[in-house]
């Protein structure tokens, strides 16, 4: 069973994120905001992690500098409404491995899940 | 001093003086204000909160359920529409929270699951409830349903939302827009031809995003509304020939050059410059003396653009001296034209500016 981290604070997304992830076998657990992330990633070990890049308290790419600064090998793949180039080109210059738009469809973001917990 | 005759005790409410039982009369219907006041504040509080809770509950179900339904492959999805619909769509505040939930969801997701959500929303009757609200009479009520139609495209006779292309509110009157816009196979904007309420400024936004972003099919010939009743929609039209580089329409958009009203000359002006229209400086040019300040303005915006420092001299020319911010926008441009004399033309323009001064 494959542990992803997911960091959202949209409480619809995060439970449909949950239920998706949980179906397709994997232990799921929930940060609402990125001081919640922090703490959680410094008692756990994830094989992946799904973030939003506007959060509370801590900015999604302060989030993404701090796990590629402590955990090099977790992928990361951005779930975010924006659509602007140079947000998803910083995303990527920062490290991370994929970038989901929102709306997003469960079943590509469930596959390309898939693909990144395969590779690792 | 004290009247020891009226005040004996007991006494009787006839035995007092009028002054008195006006006064008790007064005091007893300010009490009865402020139980009732109080009472109510109360009774709508504790409202609110069953309310809330019935809300909240709704809410929590509806995630259970929706996420079963779009995710779980084992999820009996008739017979669980069916219980669903029996036992949580009985009150007007379980509806209203179900259609909020199913938009929330659908805002969020696309593709298959979006599609799911479509129909799950025509399944659970919702599509009724929402053409009674449509009927409402209340604006938001009317703008919400309309909302929910638009954003699960779902399609009701045309004529029920024709109705409400000219409402007096503009929000309703955008949402009916947004609806055609969204729901459209070809030609988005037939709704102009019903419209004869102005489009405010945020509605041709709207419209112009909607296309972008919304709009599948072929672009629609703007110039089929160029000779609209509504200025705004005829301003409207001339950017979006611009926009959609509708080059073909140049001829059409001349006329406007002549036009008494200075909005869609401008707006001419500015689309012919973005179209790069080659012709545009010689019509407009030679009359630049004769038009208001903003139209000289837009026509030294087009020199600027497409022209050269010949067709700037030209309209120089017809600057008076009185003229001072044309005057200005003319050196700056010039500037940009000579950039190797850009000082020169600085200190000009300061000493002419300090002999007239």
């Amino acid at each position: 069973m494959k542990k992803i981290l997911v960091i959202e604070d949209n409480p619809m997304v995060i439970k449909s994120l949950e239920f998706k992830l949980t179906k397709d076998g994997n232990d799921v657990m929930i940060a609402h905001d990125g001081r919640e992330a922090m703490k959680l990633l410094k008692d756990n070990a994830f094989d992946l992690i799904l973030t939003d890049l506007m959060l509370p308290f801590v900015t999604g790419n302060e989030l993404i500098s701090y796990i590629k600064k402590n955990t090099p090998k977790t992928p990361i793949i951005v779930l975010s409404t924006s659509t602007q180039e140079n947000i998803i080109m910083d995303a990527f210059n920062m490290g991370v491995d994929d970038f989901i738009t929102k709306p997003f469809s469960p079943n590509e973001l469930s596959l390309r899940v898939r693909r990144l917990l395969s590779k690792n | 001093m004290f009247n020891k005759d009226i005040f004996s005790f007991p006494f009787t409410l006839d035995s007092l003086p009028w002054i008195m039982k006006l006064n008790i009369l007064f005091v007893i219907f300010f009490l009865s204000l402020a139980v009732i006041f109080f009472i109510s504040i109360i009774w709508i509080r504790i409202f609110k909160i069953y309310r809330n809770e019935k809300k909240n509950k709704q809410q929590t179900l509806l995630i259970e359920f929706l996420n079963s339904y779009l995710f779980d492959e084992d999820f009996d999805k008739e017979l669980e529409i069916k219980t669903f619909k029996e036992n949580h769509l009985k009150t007007k505040l379980e509806i209203k929270v179900t259609i909020k939930e199913i938009l929330h969801f659908h805002e969020n997701l696309k593709g298959e699951s979006a599609r799911d959500l479509e129909t799950l929303f025509n399944k659970l009757d919702l599509v009724e409830f929402t053409l009674l609200d449509l009927d409402d009479g209340r604006w938001f009520t009317t703008a919400r349903a309309i909302n929910a139609l638009s954003e699960l495209s779902i399609e009701v006779p045309n004529d029920k939302i024709e109705t409400y292309l000219n409402e007096s509110r503009n929000e309703v009157r955008q949402q009916s827009q947004l609806y055609f816009l969204k729901l459209a196979k070809e030609q988005p904007l037939k709704f102009l031809d019903k419209t004869v309420r102005p489009l405010t400024t945020w509605q041709q936004i709207y419209i112009e995003n909607a296309l972008k972003n919304f709009y599948k099919g072929p672009a629609p010939d703007f110039s089929q509304w160029l000779y609209h009743d509504l200025t705004s929609v005829v301003e409207f039209s001339i950017r979006m020939i611009a926009r959609y580089n509708q080059f073909e329409n140049i001829p059409k958009l001349i006329p406007f050059l002549k036009s008494e009203n200075d909005t869609l000359k401008c707006e001419a002006i500015t689309s012919l410059t973005n179209l790069e229209d080659t012709g545009l400086l010689e019509l407009i040019i030679p009359n630049f003396i004769n038009n208001s300040r903003t139209i000289k303005l837009k026509i030294l915006d087009a020199v600027e653009q497409i022209g050269d420092y010949e067709d700037l001299k030209r309209v120089g020319e017809q600057i008076k001296p009185t003229e001072w911010e044309l005057r200005i926008k003319y050196h700056n441009i010039e500037q940009g034209f000579l950039p190797e004399k850009k000082e020169l033309i600085y200190s000009q323009f300061m000493l002419e500016k300090r002999s007239e001064i």
